[in-house]
């Protein structure tokens, strides 16, 4: 067993300079983009909610260009504040709305939808209201960019359930219930409008608002400060926008790789557990989304895997989207997976890997691990801490204590990750850095220290979507509009 | 003749003492020199390992003094007095400023960040600053310190890392276990049947063997009384450990790690309980008493913690606790780099009246998971690692537990480490539960009382 600790990989901003830091980044350098062709100048924001709402987030996003302090802290790093956004401010970008980028739902029209009886059928009837209002907006002939939904808290205390709302990190595979995923089911019924959306909370723009406790407990929402909701919230915006806020800082050198992201998602009728995928290209950041095949219970561990016909298939359409976007095939491919690859997933990912004549691929199944290191002081131990057990098995903090915060953003102790590489095609360090650095690329989320690298996470939250997606229905390429 | 004042020679000595602190930081110290209206140097951050200058600076203003006794002296602290024109000058600039002080005598030097310490407009009215003899100490141990300081004042700023020596436990046991297996044909097929028909022979006999297909695997010799009853003895065979704790099979790997478990549960025994539940052992509450103290050798001395308890009290009637809290863990058997250990997973067990599940637990356990911090979970699995570790070793009456047996994993070193004080006293409440060190041992039970 040996112990070392991986530094805060650095990511890329505007003008190719680097920072560790997210905000920090965005505040010195502007956007990885800034600068090039066809970056966003002035992102237009449709507004869909009741009155109160309405008027609240428009009112929200006037005062995000002039911005908000840093929340009251000896702990600057953590709470920054939020400059304010502008032609020579963060995201170097306007974020405008206007009166015919709006659409308020009357109040009569939100007492009959609070009003349907059963929480599926009120889900259905709310996301079948929401989803009309944006295809209204769809077919202006000036289009918003990113459509921001505004529920008033009556249809939030009817459509959130406590499961919904906790986020579904935890488990691998979510259980089919009889409730229905609000959040899911509104993206994927937005899909075909081609119109990536954001959900809001009225706490977003009134600090003051009070959210059921039930709902606040289950949900994990602390209340954010106001900068550090600016931030999240701008981020995620500018990125479905079509913006790309920052990258992975690289070194020239390194494999042109293809990061793919395997998760499993059980359909709505519980039978099938189906595969989703996230793709990330290096230089882009980019995520692409493939729906893989159904998968079937293996005899090696009597769990779901793909077979190996799927297996290579799913591999080899990755590929193929890697191909069309740079021209020429990956130089390496790394598959992160939340449970083991059995023998015919390696049969078939190694064929798809073999036909194109790729010498380096390296397959790590990533759990959350029981394993754990103790310090001896009131504080865990730092993200990036490293523990190697073999030349294939490591241990890695990326929830933990921060340096660059000086805390712990988090509470009780940190779950850390296992990494177990089937397929090795670099020195186990660098696959954890790696896998450190891609923490940092979650565009939800302008606090550096993710649990999951965006392969996984981005995966899962695809999974939550295609769910409620038709087998034959076409799926959105881009992950703008699953996050 | 020209002439080198004494207090020429003195100031030479306290920056001298100074020059040599800062380097041991691994750090770069350039006096002003020359006119300077109370700046006497700079010291730049770098970063130990790669030698990276990040152009973080602090401002020192160097003092010394030979005398025998200070201001205000006492055993843990002293005073410096100042002026208010050097107040008025150290905190208007936009570099932060240190006030260093060398005191001859004893050959040590104090320091304090002055923007900090006169940000409380009340010492800037008693024109001093007041040393801690202790905390304020200026050594290369105050680097972290010093670090703190540069990169506060410029947030976003993200200074060189700051080595402390850490060692860090793993959660990890490591496990030895019985040298031989037995495997033997049987005509039951469940571990149900074998079990049931076991029991008849021998209220007794150990749980330590599975049933796989119409066969038995045991740690327990088959050719023996009550097991050669149940089995084809004459067709026993014996197997080194090693071919099923070393085998890639899955199917063996699993039916090794069961019977390991089989093991562990009768190994924990009589102290320890299994919830059928949630799988964790906990310590039982005693027949005649309502608590239970355990003691054990912790990382220091020995020590008690209290393992079962009572709490709160009941709505109808306030004399009665509502709920029992007892010690427990969850346990793992895993191959980590070719070698077993017991992964263990502190936790609490809760019931309502010593015995019977507490219907609430789930909360409780969840609202004792937002005070406890990494040093109260360390703290409770050390003593889990001492009870398993000295547990079942036999003594003058009892015969040692045959077939597991667990001992101390050798902590890791790591050379970057956390400030913990430090840090602590950034924290917007520092008070808050979630920071005390205390709650690393057995005063965790004084706060839940």
């Amino acid at each position: 067993m040996k112990l070392l600790h991986l530094k805060e990989p650095p990511l890329e901003f505007g003008g190719g300079m680097r920072h560790p830091d997210i905000r920090f980044g965005l505040m010195d350098y502007g956007p990885l983009d800034y600068g090039m062709d066809g970056v966003p100048k002035r992102i237009r924001l449709g507004i869909v909610g009741s009155a109160e709402t309405v008027e609240g987030v428009a009112r929200w996003i006037e005062t995000c260009a002039t911005g908000f302090p840093a929340k009251e802290s000896r702990q600057p790093n953590l709470f920054p504040q939020f400059p304010g956004v502008g032609f020579e401010q963060t995201f170097r970008c306007e974020f405008v709305t206007s009166d015919e980028l709006q659409r308020v739902l009357p109040p009569r029209e939100i007492a009959r939808l609070v009003a349907v009886p059963g929480q599926r059928e009120m889900t259905r009837a709310v996301v079948e209201t929401i989803a009309n209002e944006i295809a209204a907006l769809s077919e202006r002939s000036s289009k918003p960019d990113v459509v921001l939904v505004a529920l008033p808290i009556e249809i939030i205390q009817r459509t959130y359930n406590a499961r919904d709302a906790a986020g579904g990190e935890e488990s691998d595979v979510k259980e089919a219930g009889s409730d229905l995923d609000f959040r899911g089911m509104l993206k994927s019924a937005c899909m075909r409008l081609r119109l990536p959306i954001q959900l809001l909370w009225p706490t977003t723009f009134d600090p003051s608002f009070k959210i059921p406790r039930k709902l606040k407990e289950s949900s994990d929402r602390r209340t954010q400060d106001p900068a550090t909701i600016a931030w999240n919230l701008l981020t995620a915006i500018y990125y479905k926008a079509g913006g790309l806020p920052w990258r992975l800082a690289r070194d020239a050198r390194q494999l042109r790789t293809s990061y793919v992201g395997l998760s499993f998602y059980r359909s709505l009728d519980g039978e099938h557990v189906h595969t989703s995928t996230a793709q990330m290209f290096d230089e882009r950041g980019e995520g692409l989304i493939l729906r893989g095949g159904r998968m079937v219970e293996s005899e090696e561990d009597r769990k779901p895997h793909l077979t190996a016909e799927d297996a290579y298939e799913l591999l080899r359409n990755s590929l193929r989207v890697f191909k069309d976007q740079h021209g020429h095939w990956p130089a390496r491919v790394v598959l992160h997976k939340t449970s083991k690859f059995d023998r015919n997933e390696l049969d078939g990912f190694h064929k798809a890997v073999d036909e194109r004549d790729i010498d380096y691929a390296d397959f790590v199944w990533v759990q959350k691990s029981m394993t754990r290191l103790y310090r001896m002081g009131v504080y865990p131990p730092l993200r990036g801490s490293l523990v190697r057990f073999d030349k294939d098995q490591a241990l890695l903090y990326t929830r933990g204590s921060v340096e660059f915060f000086r805390t712990y953003p988090g509470m009780y102790v940190p779950r850390p990750l296992m990494l177990r590489c089937q397929a090795l095609g670099q020195p186990l360090q660098h696959i954890a850095e790696e896998m450190l650095a891609l923490t940092k690329m979650n565009w939800n989320n302008t606090q550096f220290d993710n649990g999951l690298p965006i392969t996984i996470a981005a995966a899962k939250h695809v999974g939550e979507v295609l769910k409620y997606v038709g087998d034959e229905q076409e799926i959105a390429p881009r992950y703008s509009f699953y996050m | 003749m020209k002439k080198i004042g004494r207090s020429d020679i003195i100031g030479q000595r306290g920056m001298a003492h100074i020059q040599g602190v800062v380097n041991a930081m691994g750090f770069m110290f350039y006096p002003t020199g020359g006119v300077e209206a109370g700046i006497d140097g700079y010291i730049e951050l770098r970063d130990t390992n790669t030698g990276e200058v990040s152009n973080l600076l602090l401002q020192v203003q160097g003092k010394a003094s030979e005398r025998d006794r200070l201001q205000g002296d006492t055993e843990t602290s002293f005073e410096f007095p100042c002026s208010e024109a050097d107040i008025a000058y150290w905190t208007q600039g936009t570099a932060p400023v240190l006030l260093i002080f060398v005191w001859l005598k004893e050959g040590k030097a104090y320091w304090k960040s002055l923007k900090e310490w006169f940000a409380d407009p009340e010492r800037v009215k008693a024109r001093k600053v007041v040393f801690d003899k202790f905390s304020d100490e200026f050594t290369a141990e105050a680097k972290a310190g010093i670090v703190s300081v540069a990169a506060a004042a410029r947030p976003g700023a993200s200074g060189p890392s700051v080595r402390i020596d850490e060692e860090l436990l793993t959660n990890l046991v490591g496990v030895e276990f019985g040298e031989t297996l037995y495997w033997a044909p049987t005509r039951h097929a469940t571990n149900k049947t074998f079990g049931a028909a076991l029991r008849e022979l021998d209220r007794e006999a150990g749980s330590e063997w599975i049933v796989r297909g119409k066969s038995v695997l045991s740690f327990h010799d088959l050719d023996r009384w009550p097991w050669n009853q149940l089995c084809e003895a004459e067709a026993m065979e014996e197997f080194d450990v090693d071919e099923w704790s070393d085998s890639d099979d899955e199917d063996r790997q699993r039916d090794f790690v069961e019977l390991l478990n089989r093991a562990i549960g009768e190994f924990v025994r009589p102290q320890l309980y299994r919830d059928r539940d949630s799988g964790v052992f906990y310590f039982r509450k005693p027949r005649d008493r309502e608590n239970l103290n355990y003691a054990y050798r912790s990382l220091q001395n020995t020590t008690t913690r209290r393992v079962v308890g009572q709490y709160g009290k009941k709505k109808k009637d306030p004399n009665k606790p509502s709920y029992w809290r007892h010690s427990a863990f969850l346990h793992r058997f895993v191959r980590l780099g070719s070698k077993w250990f017991l992964e263990v997973t502190p936790t609490y067990h809760f019931t309502h009246d010593g015995r019977e599940p507490d219907g609430w637990g789930g909360e409780r356990l969840k609202k004792i998971k937002e005070i406890e911090n990494n040093a109260a979970v360390m703290g409770q699995f050390v003593m889990w690692r001492d009870f398993l570790v000295t547990h079942g070793r036999g003594d003058l009456l009892r015969a040692a537990y045959p077939f597991v047996s667990f001992e101390n994993v050798d902590a890791l070193h790591l050379d970057v480490g956390v400030p913990d004080d430090l840090w602590k006293s950034h924290e917007s409440d520092p008070t808050s539960p979630l920071f005390e060190l205390a709650l690393a041992g057995e005063t965790v039970e004084d706060l839940a009382e």
